[in-house]
């Protein structure tokens, strides 16, 4: 569930690919289905108006068994129309069903006409080598079972043209017999021919996707290293600088400076090793919560109680200082009381500090910042934006919103937010720091308790961005006022 | 950190003042400390273009160490800004920057500044470019601009540890090789 199993294998697919790839398989054979109904049916239209043609310049006589072919014939007709519908219902392994059962009639219907005008003819038998294309189209169309099914009904229907009814007509029932054999032998083997020939297409098609998405995510690590180092390095030079910067000037200054003075300046080379310290934990955090799954168990965590410890936890260096002066910012908390969620109470305030972190960092001073929860039944099936883990279908999420009032996300930049390493465009042009990893943090965290996160903004300025997080809802024993909406306003420090 | 607009009395000391603009206040705090040890400039702050210009204006510094990224208004714009106003345009400048390419080194040395540093830049040899700064003479500051406007490639060349640090050179040379 967690995890991305690309990290270890270049070639697996991750969930999301392999929904790609049966979307694109399932397309695949709509396309065809569509393709063989329409010309089939065009096929027996022409027929059928031959027949018509035929029966009106009386080159053949008109007997029922022409009107019974005809009518089989339309009710072909009919089949394929209704295989057409079925495609636009994009049911694909019906519409290959219909195709292969209207064109399996069909070509019974030719042959118990012919065969009931001229008993067990050379052309009834040659005719059946049709049942080929049955079993060749549904190995294309439909998968093996669908194949080695119509390889067995084909033979039956082969039984019954070649065996039953030349018997009752008064064939001999050594030719009957020999005429079945070599139609059904021709037929299991064109079967076992399409298995392997199909089998040895997928098997192609599949490494040959596998080797583009190799390349792909060759290509894709590479711009995300680049950037990932163009960012470390950007991040890593101020600290770097005072840290090492005042190192030296110890150094040099060693004899001529106070005790005091020393000790200042060696707290303050400190505090700058202490940041590039921290800059390097974050980058560990991911990459251990990367790898490793998800092993602890859940338990309820109050949503208000984290909120308020992830206030306390903000860095103070953060969208806080402005000239030097401390900003109060507003926090409109509208999470319900006893609103619990089913987690790991150091990773849900984990997630609540970033988000709480880059909402303060990335809109103006004296915006205010709301957090607000509610519980909602159905989660989502799909995220339009950013990602959401599998989210266990069927299972009350609370929906964790925090919302900043900032110039918000271009919509273009969206799909890039939960990348590691990644920052936007429009945040390498800016002064905001950062390193690309907090987002991806909260993705992963959130993933780990089985939930997810994703965000929703216009990109229009002032009307900032929306992230929720979608955890899996704690069932309260006894919550009486759970559903009292306890809205409130409350100064928030990030600098306690 | 934090010194306010100059008053008259303090005018003298201004002459001997290098003005600071950068929003990270880690930063503003070392290189005023190396400064303060090294040196005897008084030290301006600013956390951002539009303030560093203020400062120039009240105060005239001797030498301005300017950031690139910063909000409001950006260093290339800050340098650009002291340039296009006469009463300010011959102040010395440093561009003191994390940003690493050469695009943004060729930026900052066309939007006026005299010399683009890489961070991290050791004390001594902050120091010394400061100095270096305030001895090139306006002469001097006009040729290498149009040098640069024409010719164009030789950038990265012209930053700090050029050859041209008449009698300067040396007071970094010990630490320099320390980054490399």
């Amino acid at each position: 569930m967690s995890g991305d199993p690309a990290a270890s294998d270049p070639t697996a697919l991750t969930s999301v690919e392999r929904t790609t790839y049966t979307e694109f398989d399932r397309e695949r054979g709509l396309r065809l289905a569509r393709v063989v109904a329409i010309a089939f049916a065009g096929f027996l239209l022409f027929v059928l108006a031959g027949i018509a043609a035929a029966l009106a310049l009386r080159m053949i006589p008109a007997i029922p068994t022409y009107e019974l072919l005809a009518a089989a014939l339309a009710v072909c007709v009919a089949l394929y129309g209704l295989a057409l519908w079925v495609v636009r219902r994009r049911r694909a392994l019906l519409a290959a069903t219909v195709v292969i059962a209207s064109t399996l009639l069909a070509i019974v219907s030719v042959q118990v006409a012919w065969e009931s005008l001229a008993g067990l003819s050379a052309l009834v038998v040659a005719f059946g080598g049709f049942y080929i294309i049955t079993i060749a189209l549904s190995g294309v169309l439909g998968n093996t079972r669908m194949m080695f099914g119509t390889a067995a009904v084909t033979s039956a229907l082969t039984a019954l043209v070649c065996v039953v009814l030349p018997v009752r007509l008064g064939t001999a029932p050594s030719d009957a017999a020999l005429t079945l054999v070599t139609s059904a032998g021709e037929q299991w083997l064109a079967a076992v021919l399409t298995y392997g020939a199909s089998t040895l297409y997928v098997q192609a098609l599949h490494d040959l996707g596998a080797l583009r998405l190799a390349v792909e995510r060759a290509h894709q690590l590479d711009a995300l290293k680049d950037q990932f180092i163009t960012n470390v390095n950007h991040e890593l030079r101020t600290p770097i600088m005072a840290l090492h910067g005042y190192i030296k000037l110890l150094v040099v200054r060693h004899a001529a400076i106070s005790d005091e003075r020393r000790t200042a300046l060696l707290q303050k080379a400190e505090r700058s090793g202490d940041k590039v310290v921290a800059l390097l934990t974050s980058i560990l955090d991911t990459q251990q919560l990367d790898e490793q799954a998800a092993t602890f168990t859940p338990q309820p965590v109050d949503v208000r109680a984290s909120v308020e410890a992830a206030v306390q936890m903000l860095d103070p260096d953060e969208g806080s200082l402005e000239s030097g002066q401390l900003v109060q910012r507003e926090l409109r908390l509208r999470v319900p009381v006893g609103t619990t969620v089913l987690g790991e109470p150091v990773r849900v305030r984990q997630i609540l500090t970033n988000l709480l972190s880059n909402a303060l960092k990335y809109s103006p001073p004296g915006t205010p910042v709301e957090v607000a929860a509610h519980v909602q039944d159905a989660p989502p099936s799909n995220a339009e934006n950013g990602a959401t883990a599998d989210v266990a279908t069927g299972r009350p999420m609370v929906d964790l919103q925090i919302r900043d009032y900032g110039p918000g996300i271009p919509p273009e930049q969206m799909p890039l937010l939960f990348h590691r390493f990644v920052r936007l465009p429009r945040d390498l042009a800016s002064t905001v720091p950062g390193n690309g990893l907090g987002l991806h943090l909260c993705l992963s965290l959130a993933e780990a308790m089985g939930g997810g996160i994703r965000a929703e903004s216009t990109g229009v300025a002032g009307e900032g961005v929306i992230f929720h997080v979608l955890l899996p809802a704690a069932l309260a024993p006894q919550a009486p006022d759970a559903n009292r909406r306890d809205d409130f306003a409350a100064p928030m420090s990030p600098a306690e | 950190m934090g010194t306010g607009p100059q008053t008259a009395a303090e005018a003298s000391r201004a002459a001997r003042a290098v003005l600071i603009v950068d929003d990270n206040a880690e930063l503003v705090e070392f290189i005023a400390d190396t400064l303060h040890e090294l040196a005897d400039y008084a030290v301006l702050t600013a956390a951002d273009g539009i303030e560093g210009l203020q400062r120039c204006m009240e105060s005239r510094p001797a030498c301005v160490v300017a950031d690139v990224r910063m909000p409001r208004l950006d260093g290339y714009h800050f340098v650009r800004a002291l340039r296009g106003d006469p009463a300010t345009a011959q102040i010395p400048v440093i561009m003191l920057s994390a940003l690493v390419q050469s695009r943004d080194q060729m930026m900052g040395l066309l939007a006026g500044a005299d010399q683009y540093l890489l961070k991290p830049v050791a004390p001594l040899d902050l120091l010394a470019a400061i100095q270096r700064a305030i001895r090139l003479g306006d002469a001097e500051r006009e040729e290498r601009l149009q040098r640069l406007a024409g010719g164009g490639a030789p950038a990265v060349a012209e930053a700090p540890n050029a050859s041209d640090a008449a009698g300067f050179g040396d007071t970094g040379a010990a630490e320099r090789d320390t980054w490399g």
